[in-house]
């Protein structure tokens, strides 16, 4: 019964990752004072790119074709950890966070590679970035969400810790987290999903020798892996409260607070890509150093107690 | 709720460590501000007093609208470069900025021992605004974020009256947002003389006077 | 009644400034400040012949201390701007100066004044906060008051960092507040009530409290090592303003300073303050001494003088006895009236000169022969020699630490007090004797000025020969009131 459901939320979940993406979009067009694509277009892309005929170079290696599946499979693994509806709902037996951030470092691992496994120049730039923006970003985010979960000092430690309410240091914790997921998401100001400069992108770079069903795939995976980062940072800055019972208005309940909390970082993410600019690369280094020493900071009050 | 302004101004104080460039410390301060507003907003709801409201209306009329609009103008008349000179660049001065607040919560746990979060989260904050304060005006080079940190000093006290006190009594908070104001004018107006008779606002090159 | 008076006439004062012309400005600004020091003399004999307080729609409250300190402020008003008036004269006759600058002036050096007289009269901390604020603001412009390079740079760094020490002293006062509404039940900043009720006080509390008070309201009392705007300010302000600055501005700090030290000495004991003070006032006196030695700019040695004074002043408040307290106050307004007097003396010389330069300032007693005779009195009163005050003052302030048993401190003090005393007379005799330069010619000063310069030297021997018995009287209530037994 409870493995059904787990595999139901992650569905739906993974289906409803691309509607996350177009009200962001929705979002950024509004303030712009444009109309804009249509909330479904990211369906109507991967639709697209399903029906396409999927060009592979001669060139490159079992890598670049196993990539896909192995992106978007971690990614819905890591969907399993994470507390979307809520905590009744993860698989605590399974493994904690650092089994989560490992899932995630292993897609990362295998897209860089596919990048360079096709020998053009623009993949490999995308791979060394993205690697150069990974050595900042992971460590402050375990570390973030390590704080939170060490400070309920549970015998389980992990997620189940989230639901304890907020904490200064939990706070300052989510500073650094939302930094993260900006670095996580590909969001302005440390990279622009909307371009295909060379000068300007990281991930779009190592995804530019896909089509078809392959380039569906990992942009599923993007979207699911975006998702995944909101529901964790809603979690940890509003939880619902644990103990709640698989009852189904409960779930209910859970479901739509969850879809409240998504809207509420679409916004606030949306927001943010339209008043900064994109941030040079040297600089992405002090952005995310910021973060570190949020996180470093949320530390050191929580070893203070708080 | 509190706790979630009380981080944004934290993080807006290091925000204001690591800009480079003059209207946006100017606007870094605003927000600094405008958060501070709603921190004393919600403690006047809590309290349900007054004189608490009129406090908050005066410090959003003042560090908000008024100082920042005027050192805005200023800049626009003095039309010197952008950049903020740095004396310490931002991640060395994030680094310093770490150790401040690690020394005003263990001030802070000296001082007030156990207390609730929403106590030592101010405190700490309070602090660390202070002395973030005093940095941005010792570690930078221009004339402009000397006024900027005294006016987010000046920010960092109020708020420690406001968490540790329940706000200072009533006219002296008003005195002293008179005094704040007229203080920005002040030395907003002396900022434009030195531009006049120096020809530039680096206060590490005003040396005539030595000895 | 008397109180509000004393307030408002200045007040009164900065409005007629603004509007009245030139003549009729200057006999209403002497009227006005006679008026205030007569008041201030008549609530002098009044606390010390009353009960001791006098009090003012609970905003205003004097006791002896408080008095003591508006007589000095007074007195030291109406003698800057008796010396003004001549001095701007010239100033406005050789062109200089414009008419529509001169009444600037006055405005700038009434509402100077009036924001002074007011910080003795506060009872409540948070407004003596903001008035001491509010004399850094008022004297910013006077000491820019010359557009140059160098006057822009100094109220600068003046108005900087006394408000950094301000906003400090301002933390400090936020702290006695929790201090005081942690233990007492009662909320309240009103130094009155506070002192009631401080030996409940956390001793941990105040003493970090004092710690942020000391450095901040120090900074704008010249205590080293905040002292750097000093030399700056008071070299580049107006004559007259840089006696007020050297002479009432650094007490009124000190006024603040006193009164917290005041509250933490009932809250823990004295051994706290007094160790800071008499650090502070050691670490003061050393650094005056050593930078007086290389000095090169006449109103900055001054400026370092003042700093040594309020050095031993505060060095005197540490050693505690009531005989020390007692010479530390009569010091602070022996200092007043002797850097008034030296300062007058060398405004002439400077505008005589056309600098400050003093290597170039020589043979005064040639030039301006009453100057010099007035700079000589000064010089010889700054550097302790009888009859003039400061030669009592610092005698009471040496056998009280003897008696008190700090030999080591004593020591050291008469080694620096040596410094200093080498270091002035070299200088000044230097510049008051010898020929004079061969473009500059003989001179006479106005008639009121050398009117000033008497009254100022007459005051001086009488200080240090026979003090009034009134003086006395208030002069002791108010040391009381600081060691402790008053209250």
């Amino acid at each position: 019964m409870k493995a059904s459901l787990l595999l139901l939320q992650a569905g739906i979940a993974v289906l409803g990752a691309p509607l996350v993406s177009g009200f962001i979009r929705k979002v950024k067009n509004a303030l712009r004072m444009r109309q804009g694509a249509s909330l479904g277009q990211p369906y109507y892309n991967i639709a697209k790119y399903m029906a396409k005929e999927e060009v592979v170079s001669e060139a490159t290696s079992w890598i670049f074709r196993w990539t896909p599946s192995i992106v978007l499979g971690s990614t819905v693994a890591a969907l399993m950890f994470v507390p979307v509806f809520s905590f009744s709902l993860s698989a605590p037996g399974m493994g904690d966070v650092l089994t989560l951030f490992f899932l995630f470092s292993l897609g990362r691992f295998f897209l860089a590679l596919a990048g360079l496994d096709t020998g053009s120049a623009f993949g490999g730039m995308g791979s060394s970035r993205e690697m150069f923006i990974a050595s900042f970003v992971e460590p402050v985010a375990i570390l973030s969400v390590a704080v939170v979960a060490g400070h309920s000092a549970s015998p389980q430690g992990g997620l189940m810790a989230c639901s304890m309410g907020m904490s200064f240091s939990g706070m300052v914790a989510a500073a650094a987290l939302f930094m993260v997921v900006l670095a996580e998401t590909s969001r302005i100001p440390v990279d622009n999903q909307e371009t295909h400069l060379e000068l300007t992108m990281i991930h779009e770079a190592m995804l530019l020798e896909y089509s078809g069903p392959s380039l569906a795939m990992l942009e599923t995976a993007a979207h699911t892996k975006q998702l995944i980062w909101f529901s964790l940072l809603g979690a940890i800055l509003w939880p619902w409260p644990v103990g709640s019972s698989a009852a189904l208005s409960d779930i209910a309940a859970a479901a739509a607070f969850f879809v409240l909390k998504i809207v509420l970082c679409a916004v606030i993410v949306g927001l943010t890509e339209v008043s900064l600019a994109k941030m040079r690369l040297f600089r992405v280094a002090d952005f995310l150093g910021l973060a570190f020493l949020f996180s470093v900071l949320a530390l050191v009050i929580s070893g203070l107690g708080y | 709720m509190t706790l979630f302004l009380l981080t944004g101004i934290m993080i807006l104080t290091y925000a204001m460590l690591v800009c480079q460039r003059v209207p946006a410390l100017i606007q870094n301060f605003r927000l600094q501000s405008l958060f501070l507003f709603l921190v004393t907003l919600d403690f006047a709801f809590r309290q349900k007093e007054a004189g608490i409201f009129v406090v908050a209306g005066l410090l959003l009329l003042v560090k908000v609208v008024l100082i920042p609009s005027f050192l805005n103008h200023l800049v626009k008349k003095i039309r010197v470069d952008e950049r903020l000179g740095l004396f310490l660049n931002p991640l060395l001065s994030l680094i310093a900025a770490l150790f401040l607040t690690w020394g005003a919560s263990v001030f802070c746990s000296w001082f007030l021992g156990t207390s609730p979060t929403a106590v030592f989260a101010a405190f700490v904050v309070s602090i660390t605004v202070v002395l973030v304060g005093f940095f941005i005006m010792v570690f930078r080079m221009k004339a402009l974020t000397q006024i900027v940190g005294l006016l987010v000093m000046e920010n960092g006290i109020f708020l420690l009256a406001s968490a540790i006190t329940g706000g200072m009594p009533f006219f002296v908070e008003i005195a002293i947002a008179f005094d704040v104001f007229v203080c920005a004018i002040i030395t907003g107006i002396f900022m434009y003389r030195i531009n006049k008779v120096f020809t530039h606002i680096e206060v590490h090159r005003l040396t005539d006077l030595k000895g | 009644m008397l109180l509000f008076w004393v307030v408002i006439i200045p007040v009164l004062a900065v409005a007629l400034s603004a509007v009245l012309p030139a003549r009729s400005r200057g006999a209403a600004n002497l009227a006005a400040h006679g008026a205030v020091f007569v008041l201030a003399a008549v609530l002098a004999c009044r606390i010390t012949s009353g009960t001791g307080v006098v009090v003012f729609g609970g905003v205003l409250r004097a006791d002896a201390l408080s008095a003591f300190f508006v007589l000095l402020i007074s007195l030291v008003n109406l003698a800057a701007l008796a010396y003004s008036r001549p001095y701007l004269r010239e100033d406005i006759r050789a062109g200089a100066l414009s008419p529509g600058q001169a009444r600037g002036y006055d405005v700038l050096f009434n509402v100077f004044a009036a924001t002074m007289l007011v910080v003795p009269l506060l009872d409540n901390l948070g407004h003596m906060w903001v008035a001491v604020e509010l004399t850094t603001l008022a004297s910013a412009f006077l000491v820019g008051f010359y557009n140059t390079k160098a006057s822009v740079e100094a109220a600068w760094k003046y108005v900087i960092i006394c408000s950094v020490g301000i906003t400090l002293a301002l933390l400090g006062t936020v702290l006695v507040y929790y201090a005081v509404a942690a233990q007492t039940a009662v909320k309240t900043l009103d130094w009155s009530v506070i002192m009631s009720r401080a030996s409940g006080l956390n001793p941990r509390l105040m003493g970090v409290a004092f710690l942020f008070i000391l450095v901040g309201y120090g900074t704008k009392a010249g205590l080293a090592p905040m002292h750097t705007w000093l030399p700056d300010a008071h070299s580049q302000a107006l004559t007259p303003v840089s006696a007020l600055l050297s002479g009432v501005l650094l007490k009124t700090s000190l006024y603040a300073i006193i009164r917290f030290a005041m509250i933490t000495n009932k809250a823990m004991g004295a051994d706290f303050t007094s160790r800071l003070f008499i650090f502070f006032g050691l670490f003061s006196v050393a650094v005056a001494g050593i930078f007086l030695l290389a000095q090169k700019d006449f109103k900055r040695l001054l400026a370092y003088s003042s700093i040594e004074h309020v050095g031993i002043i505060v060095f005197a408040l540490g050693v505690g006895t009531p005989l020390a307290v007692f010479g530390s106050m009569f010091h602070a307004l022996n200092h007043a009236v002797t850097k008034s007097l030296v300062f007058f003396a060398a405004g002439n010389a400077v505008k005589k000169y056309k600098t400050h330069h003093l290597h170039m300032i020589h043979g005064l007693v040639q030039a301006l022969p009453f100057t010099a005779a007035a700079a000589l009195v000064g010089l010889l009163s700054l550097v302790g020699m009888p009859p003039f005050g400061i030669f009592m003052s610092k005698l009471m302030i040496l056998s009280a630490c003897f008696q008190k048993g700090l030999y080591a401190p004593a020591a050291l003090l008469l080694f620096f007090l040596a410094v200093v005393f080498g270091a002035l007379m070299f200088h000044l005799s230097a510049s008051i004797f010898g020929n004079k330069p061969k473009g500059i010619e003989f001179g006479k000063e106005a008639l009121s000025m050398k009117l000033v310069f008497v009254s100022l030297i007459l005051l001086l021997v009488f200080l240090g020969v026979m003090m009034p018995t009134p003086l006395q009287a208030l002069l002791v209530s108010a040391s009381r009131l600081i060691a402790g037994e008053g209250l």
